[in-house]
C-alpha cells in the first residue's frame, strides 16, 4: 500500500516535471492566440476590461471572432501571481494538463470498480508520458483545459451513479458547462454528454428525477448565455470560418443534403486512422513534433486489443461508457475543416489512454509466456521511443518548428523597444501579427503598421525612421527606392538562420 | 436465404468497389518504402543535431530505426478507413474488423483460416518492399483477394448469429454507397492510368 502511493506521487511528479519543465522557452515562443490571451489576462487583472474596453466579458473578441472566456481569466490568476510572462500564460494548461493526469486514475479507478487498479495505474502512466498530452499541456492552449473539465465532470457523473447525491450531479453537469466556457468544440460534446446522462438517470434511477430536473434548469440557465451568443452572428463567426461545409456553400439544398452527412462521416472516420494516430498526426506544427504522432507506435497492439476485450464486454457499464467516450470524443471536429485535427480532438487522448491500458492489462493477464515476452519487448521499444520523442522534442522542435510559435515576434519587439534613437517606428504589415505581440511585450512603443503602398511622408524626410519588415525582396516594395542602411536582423533558429526580420534606417 | 442474400450483396459492392481500381497505374508514394527518401530525412535530422553527442545521434537517427518507423507508417496505410472504404468499401471494412474478432474470440481454428489470416497481415508487404517488379494489376489481385475473402467471412460469421439486427446492416449498406458515390477517394490511394 505504501509502495502503490510513493509510486503514485512519484507519477505525479513525473507529469508535472515533463509539463513545466522549461516552458517558457519550449515550445518556441508564444504563438499568437497565447499573446492575445495573455494580454487580455493583463488587462482584465488590472483594469478589469478586455483589451477592446469591456469591463469583464463573458466572450472576448480576438481576430474577428470570439474566444471562451475561462481560459483568460485562468490566466489572470497566474498573472497575479507570476506576473506577465510567458510562464504565466502556459502555466493554466501545464497545470490542468498535470491535474487531469491525477484525476484520470480516480476517473479509471471508478470506472473499473470491481477490478484492481492495475488499469487506472497503466493510464496515468500512459497519459503522464503521453506526446498528446504533453504538446498541449506546454502551451497554452484552451482546448487542454477543457479536457479537465469534461473529465471532472465525467468523474462525478460516475460517483453520482454510486451514491445518487445531488450535489456530485449539479458538479458534473457544471464540470460539462465549464468545459464550453473553456473550448468551443464541447459546444457540442458537452450537451450530449449531459442529454445522454439525464436519459439514463431517468430511465434507471427513478428516485432522482427530481434533483435530475432542478439540476437540469440550472444547467440550461448556466448555458443560456453560451446559446443565445452562438445564435448572434459574432458567435457563428467561429464555426463559419472553420466548417466542413464553407467551401460546399454554392451547392443546392437536395445537393447539400446529400452530400453534407457524407462530408461529417469522412470526417469523423478520419479521426479514427490509424496513420493519423500514430505516424502523423494533423501535419500542423503546434500540434505536434515531426516524426511522431498523438500516440507512440508501441501502443498499437495494445490498443487493439483492448477494442477486442471492450467488444468483448460490451455489455458492461465501463465498456458502455468508454465507448460512448471515445465515439464523442471528435464529434464536434468533424464539422469542422481541417479533419482530422489534434487540438479539436484532443479529448480523444483520454478513451484511447484507457483502451491502450485495458488491452496491455488483459494481455498481461492471459498467463500465457509468449505474450508476456512480447509484451516486454515492446516494453523495450516503449521506452526507446519516450527518449526518442524528448529527444525530438527537446532538440529538434524548437529548431523545425519556429516559424509556428512567435520567439522571433518577441524578439522584434524587444530589439524595437531598444532602438532609442529613432522617434518614429514603423513595421510593414508583412509582419502582420507584431501588433498582439507589441501589447503583450511591451504596450508602450510606439509605432505604426504600413503596407507595402506606403512611401515616408515629407514632414519625416529628415528623420530617422526604423522601417522594420521581413526579409522577403518580394514584400518589400519601397525599401530598394530610398536610401536605407541595415540595423540588425532577426534570425530564426534553423540551420540555414534564415532570416525572419530585418531593421532599416531610412 | 436472406443471409445469403446480404452475403451476395455485400460481395457484389466489394468488388464493385475493387473493380474501380483497373483506372489505376500504381499505389502512390505513401504505400512504398524508399531507402533514398530514408536517407535524405536521416540527413536532415542530423543536421539539427547540434552539439549533440555522437552516440545520441546515431542512436535516433539510424537507418534501422528509420527503416522500421517507415515500414510501419507504409503497412498502417493499408488498414486506414479511409483507404479500406476505396478499396474494398466501407462495409468490406466493416467484415475485416468483424472476422478478426471471431477469429481471435475462438479457440479453435481451421487451418485455412491461419492460412487467410497470414496472407492478410503478409500481403501489404509485396506491395511496400517491391512495388514495381510486379505488375500492378497482379499485385492488386494478390492483396485484394485475402482481404475480401476474409472481410466476406466476417459477414458470414455475423449473419449466422440468430440475433442480428437486420436493420443496422441494411443501414450499413445503404451509408457504404452512398460513401461511395460521394468520395470515390481513388486518387487519393493511386495514380490514375
Amino acid at each position: 500500500m505504501r509502495f502503490t502511493k510513493i509510486f503514485f506521487v512519484a507519477l505525479i511528479a513525473l507529469a508535472a516535471f515533463l509539463r513545466f519543465y522549461h516552458i517558457d522557452q519550449i515550445p518556441h515562443g508564444l504563438y499568437i492566440d497565447e499573446v492575445s490571451i495573455g494580454y487580455n489576462a493583463y488587462t482584465i487583472l488590472h483594469t478589469g476590461k478586455d483589451e477592446y474596453g469591456i469591463p469583464y466579458p463573458l466572450f472576448f473578441r480576438a481576430f474577428g471572432e470570439y474566444k471562451m472566456p475561462m481560459s483568460i481569466y485562468l490566466t489572470s490568476l497566474a498573472e497575479a501571481v507570476f506576473g506577465k510572462t510567458e510562464f504565466a500564460v502556459r502555466f493554466p494548461s501545464a497545470f490542468f494538463g498535470t491535474a487531469t493526469v491525477l484525476l484520470l486514475y480516480f476517473f479509471v479507478k471508478t470506472l473499473f470498480a470491481d477490478q484492481k487498479n492495475h488499469v487506472a495505474f497503466l493510464a496515468t502512466f500512459l497519459l503522464t508520458i503521453s506526446p498528446m498530452s504533453l504538446q498541449f499541456s506546454r502551451g497554452g492552449f484552451e482546448a487542454n483545459i477543457a479536457v479537465f473539465f469534461y473529465l471532472l465532470g465525467g468523474y462525478l457523473l460516475l460517483l453520482f451513479r454510486k451514491d445518487k447525491k445531488a450535489l456530485l450531479l449539479f458538479f458534473s453537469f457544471l464540470g460539462f458547462i465549464v468545459a464550453v466556457y473553456t473550448y468551443n468544440a464541447y459546444k457540442l460534446i458537452s450537451p450530449l454528454t449531459i442529454f445522454a446522462s439525464s436519459f439514463l438517470i431517468y430511465k434507471y434511477f427513478p428516485k432522482t428525477r427530481n434533483v435530475l430536473l432542478k439540476v437540469l434548469i440550472i444547467s440550461f440557465l448556466l448555458l443560456l448565455p453560451l446559446i443565445i451568443f452562438s445564435l448572434s452572428a459574432n458567435g457563428s463567426a467561429r464555426f463559419i470560418e472553420t466548417s466542413a461545409f464553407s467551401e460546399f456553400s454554392h451547392l443546392t439544398l437536395v445537393q447539400k443534403i446529400v452530400i453534407y452527412p457524407m462530408i461529417v462521416f469522412k470526417n469523423y472516420l478520419s479521426y479514427f486512422a490509424l496513420s493519423f494516430l500514430f505516424v502523423t498526426g494533423d501535419g500542423f506544427g503546434r500540434h505536434g513534433v515531426v516524426g511522431m504522432g498523438p500516440f507512440f507506435r508501441w501502443e498499437l497492439p495494445f490498443l487493439l486489443a483492448g477494442f477486442y476485450y471492450l467488444i468483448k464486454k460490451r455489455k458492461t457499464d465501463f465498456a458502455k461508457i468508454i465507448l460512448f467516450f471515445l465515439l464523442v470524443s471528435p464529434l464536434t471536429a468533424s464539422f469542422t475543416r481541417p479533419s482530422p485535427h489534434v487540438l479539436r480532438s484532443l479529448l480523444l487522448v483520454i478513451p484511447l489512454t484507457i483502451i491502450v491500458s485495458y488491452g496491455l492489462v488483459m494481455l498481461w493477464h492471459r498467463q500465457k509466456k509468449i505474450i508476456k515476452i512480447l509484451i516486454i519487448s515492446l516494453g523495450m521499444l516503449a521506452v526507446y521511443e519516450f527518449v526518442l520523442y524528448l529527444h525530438l522534442y527537446y532538440v529538434h522542435y524548437p529548431l523545425r518548428s519556429a516559424l509556428d510559435w512567435g520567439a522571433e515576434y518577441k524578439q522584434v519587439v524587444l530589439k524595437a523597444s531598444q532602438q532609442k534613437k529613432y522617434s518614429i517606428v514603423v513595421i510593414n504589415t508583412n509582419l502582420g501579427m507584431v501588433g498582439s505581440y507589441v501589447n503583450f511585450y511591451n504596450p508602450k512603443l510606439k509605432y505604426q503598421m504600413i503596407d507595402n503602398t506606403w512611401k515616408k511622408p515629407k514632414e519625416w524626410q529628415d528623420k530617422k525612421i526604423l522601417y522594420i519588415t521581413s526579409s522577403d525582396k518580394k514584400k518589400n516594395f519601397y525599401l530598394p527606392t530610398v536610401h536605407h542602411i541595415l540595423i540588425d536582423n532577426i534570425y530564426f533558429p534553423n540551420a540555414n538562420h534564415d532570416i525572419f526580420a530585418q531593421f532599416w534606417q531610412l | 436465404m436472406k443471409q445469403k442474400i446480404l452475403i451476395f450483396l455485400i460481395l457484389f459492392i466489394e468488388l464493385f468497389v475493387l473493380f474501380q481500381w483497373i483506372k489505376c497505374n500504381n499505389f502512390v508514394d505513401s504505400f512504398h518504402y524508399s531507402s533514398f527518401d530514408l536517407q535524405l530525412r536521416l540527413i536532415d535530422s542530423i543536421h539539427l543535431d547540434k552539439s549533440i553527442p555522437i552516440w545520441e545521434v546515431r542512436l535516433f537517427h539510424n537507418k534501422f530505426v528509420g527503416f522500421v518507423f517507415d515500414i510501419f507508417a507504409e503497412y498502417l496505410q493499408f488498414w486506414n478507413i479511409a483507404f479500406l472504404a476505396s478499396f474494398l468499401s466501407l462495409i468490406g471494412a466493416v467484415g475485416l474488423a468483424i472476422q478478426f474478432y471471431y477469429f481471435v474470440s475462438k479457440k479453435k481454428k481451421h487451418v485455412l483460416l491461419w492460412i487467410i489470416f497470414f496472407a492478410i497481415l503478409v500481403v501489404p508487404f509485396i506491395e511496400i518492399l517491391s512495388s514495381f517488379t510486379v505488375p500492378f494489376t497482379a499485385r492488386l489481385i494478390l492483396i485484394a483477394l485475402p482481404f475480401v475473402v476474409w472481410s466476406t467471412l466476417g459477414w458470414w460469421q455475423l449473419v449466422k448469429q440468430k440475433n442480428i439486427n437486420w436493420k443496422i446492416i441494411g443501414i450499413m449498406l445503404v451509408v457504404s454507397l452512398w460513401y461511395q458515390i460521394i468520395f470515390p477517394n481513388l486518387t487519393m490511394f493511386c495514380f490514375l492510368k
